[in-house]
């Protein structure tokens, strides 16, 4: 360690700044243990939600499904009932090991990437996605194309390039033209026009 | 007539320019149409298939072999690039595959990709011509115990995709076993998770689950960050679009057993060239001398699945060809076209008919050559579509993915099993949880279901009907090695991990 401590004193200038650089700083220690409080808040809470899941789908699975049939052979719920109750297992398993397993006590376990902005903005995408799909049957999948076209143009990416809002815009046409007239998928013209 | 003879006497009936004209035909149409997303091999076949049935039967069913190989290299095609698999079997590609697309080696993936099918399927139609009568007797002797254990084995391979935690690795898995009970059960007719919603009587979209948790969770992952640069570089250069003389050595050994990994689980109905794809592709893990790269944009781990899933179109023709069960959604289109043609498959076939079986054969070959020179170079056209911003690529993703679901059953219900399943998928990757064990599980959730329970109705509940047949009793046994080896070599892992902190 000390050996290791002298080559680093008597590394260049340059090399020094690139060697502090890859050091990490107390800010760094402290965004990392954040970061790692955080992953495990998130994977502790994560297994209770698949355990409370699975109890809710095992209960389910033995009030509305038979688990044996008439000849006591495996019903239609047998297979959901041993499903579920893995689930609950693995659920409660994965709470615990993020609880009380040595690496995410001592912070050691790899931290979950969980930056606001960004979930923010995949979720705006997603938001886009589902208002095109919820408009499909009754504007069709040109408008529909074009409102989430719209969407990405002007609300999430703001592209002021003219080429680009044009290609964007002439994509759902392209992809009606080519399922459509071309290969004769029919895609859904819209139920308030038709 | 013995096989040799056949074989040439098909080359001999199949080597006309009408029918190499029809076969090059088939081949463009194939990839052309099996390139877009949700558009796998049956619906292409499915699709263009009143292309084919208006020539005589040899001539048609040319064509048809090279629509499907077509199909088949079109399906890669959009696995590697975008992230979208277009079958089941295109899953396994999509995990290394993407990852080279990423690193800006789209090319040579793509160039790995058809050169592997080539050799595998090569591979696979040799094994057709000389081995299906011995095969077809080792596929009659499985029975539900035998596949039961097959399928068991099967998940537990599965587990060796999970990446870093086989805890989220189990779990992707039983939530993908759980979704694939939903929908009406074969044996009682009983509405399973349901709702009440018609749509879900026949079960989830495998297109909308798989295109919504790899293409669009994704999608979602990639635009986190907002960035006016594309996503993935593309080299400049010609020779740095296709694979190097160093890649197709180190791939050789992954599309050669993928090649007889394929073949051999092809022979098997049921869902094939999946788990052909992704055994192969466990083995070439274990067997590669960089095991470590796999995941992360490995060459072998394109080579590996995409030799399989070319090579099983052999073994798939055994069943079909000899005894007419169709072993997947591709084997039921084409076993139609025969009936079509008014040719029943069954082993008096190639006794019946052996003008037409040889020409479909030799053509298989041929298919296998007229794939690799048409789409060899059309490699770097397909790699430079990465240059496209992904400010307009994205959304172009997102649209292809809702025509593709949508075209699958014409149903908006399934669009918006899309989004669902799209949100599904980012929440995954954001949490770190392994999507590819979901969507395999997913698919071999329903054969694993029957063949357990029908193994249980046939020897009243008593679960020694597995250890009392031999392959399921030698199946089993190697389901027990593969889950010690797991917990233990994982734990031994872990166990090194903590004594180098410790140090």
């Amino acid at each position: 360690m000390e050996h290791e401590i002298a080559r680093r004193t008597s590394d260049s200038g340059a090399d020094a700044a690139e060697e502090l650089e890859a050091e990490p700083s107390p800010a760094d220690d402290r965004d990392h243990e954040r970061e790692a409080r955080l992953t495990r808040r998130v994977h502790v809470v994560l297994g209770l939600v698949i355990a409370a899941l699975g109890a809710w789908l095992l209960y389910k699975s033995r009030t509305e499904l038979e688990f044996r049939g008439a000849n006591n052979e495996p019903g239609p719920g047998y297979l959901p009932v041993l499903l579920t109750i893995c689930l609950i297992g693995l659920g409660l398993a994965l709470s615990a090991v993020w609880l009380w397993g040595p690496q995410a006590r001592s912070g050691e376990a790899p931290t979950l990437s969980l930056s606001v902005r960004g979930i923010g903005r995949a979720l705006l995408v997603w938001l886009a996605l589902a208002v095109c799909a919820f408009l499909i049957e009754p504007l069709g999948f040109l408008v529909a194309g074009e409102v989430l076209v719209l969407l990405v143009i002007v609300v999430i990416e703001r592209i002021r390039s003219i080429p680009l809002i044009i290609t964007l815009v002439l994509l759902p046409p392209a992809m009606y033209f080519l399922f459509d007239t071309l290969l004769e998928v029919q895609l859904p013209g819209g139920t308030l026009w038709y | 007539m013995n096989a040799l003879e056949g074989l040439l006497h098909g080359l001999e009936s199949a080597i006309t320019p009408t029918n190499l004209l029809w076969l090059i035909v088939g081949c463009l149409l194939g990839t052309l149409v099996g390139i877009l997303p949700g558009l796998g091999p049956p619906a292409t076949i499915a699709i263009l298939l009143p292309l084919a049935t208006g020539f005589n039967p040899a001539t048609g069913l040319i064509m048809m072999a090279g629509i499907y190989y077509g199909a088949k290299y079109g399906g890669s095609t959009t696995s590697i690039l975008l992230n979208i698999p277009g079958e089941s079997s295109s899953v396994v590609t999509c995990i290394d595959g993407y990852e080279m697309a990423k690193q800006g080696r789209a090319g040579k993936a793509l160039g790995i990709a058809a050169i592997g099918s080539f050799v595998a399927g090569t591979l696979g139609v040799i094994g057709l011509t000389f081995l299906a009568p011995l095969a077809a007797d080792v596929a009659v002797n499985f029975g539900p115990p035998e596949y039961s254990a097959l399928m068991v084995f099967a998940l537990l391979l599965v587990i060796m995709l999970a990446g870093d935690s086989m805890l989220k690795g189990f779990i992707a898995m039983f939530i993908g076993l759980f979704l694939s009970t939903i929908g009406t059960d074969l044996f009682s007719g009983a509405q399973r998770f349901t709702g009440d919603q018609i749509e879900l009587a026949g079960g989830i979209e495998f297109i909308a689950l798989s295109v919504g948790i790899f293409a669009v969770g994704e999608v979602l992952i990639n635009i986190e960050d907002k960035t006016e640069k594309q996503l993935f570089k593309v080299p400049s250069k010609m020779r740095e679009l296709l694979p190097s003389r160093q890649d197709i050595k180190k791939s050789t050994p992954a599309m050669l057993q993928g090649g007889i990994v394929g073949f051999l689980i092809g022979i098997l109905p049921g869902a094939g060239s999946t788990v052909a794809s992704f055994v192969s592709y466990i083995i070439a893990k274990k067997m590669s001398k960089t095991p470590e790269e796999f995941g992360k944009g490995s060459i072998e781990g394109v080579a590996a699945p995409e030799a399989a899933n070319n090579s099983e179109t052999g073994g798939a023709m055994v069943p079909l060809l000899t005894m007419g069960i169709p072993g997947s959604g591709t084997g039921a289109v084409l076993l139609g076209a025969l009936v079509l043609y008014g040719l029943n498959p069954g082993p008096l076939l190639f006794h019946e008919h052996a003008d037409v079986v040889w020409p479909i054969i030799a053509s298989m070959y041929l298919g296998n050559i007229a794939l690799l020179v048409m789409n060899l170079p059309m490699v770097p056209f397909f790699a430079k579509l990465l240059n496209t911003p992904y400010k307009v690529l994205y959304p172009a993703i997102l649209l292809i993915s809702v025509v593709g679901v949508y075209s699958v059953n014409f149903s908006i219900f399934d669009v918006g099993m899309l989004v669902v399943f799209g949100l599904l998928g980012y929440v995954m990757r954001k949490l770190d949880i392994p999507p590819a064990p979901l969507v395999l599980a997913f698919v071999l959730g329903p054969i694993a279901e029957n063949a357990i329970r029908q193994s249980l109705l046939l020897s009243n509940n008593s679960p020694i009907i597995y250890l009392q047949r031999p392959i399921s009793a030698t199946l089993i046994g190697l389901a027990v090695v593969l889950l010690v080896v797991l917990a233990f070599g994982r734990g031994r892992k872990v166990r090194e991990q903590v004594v180098e902190i410790d140090a």
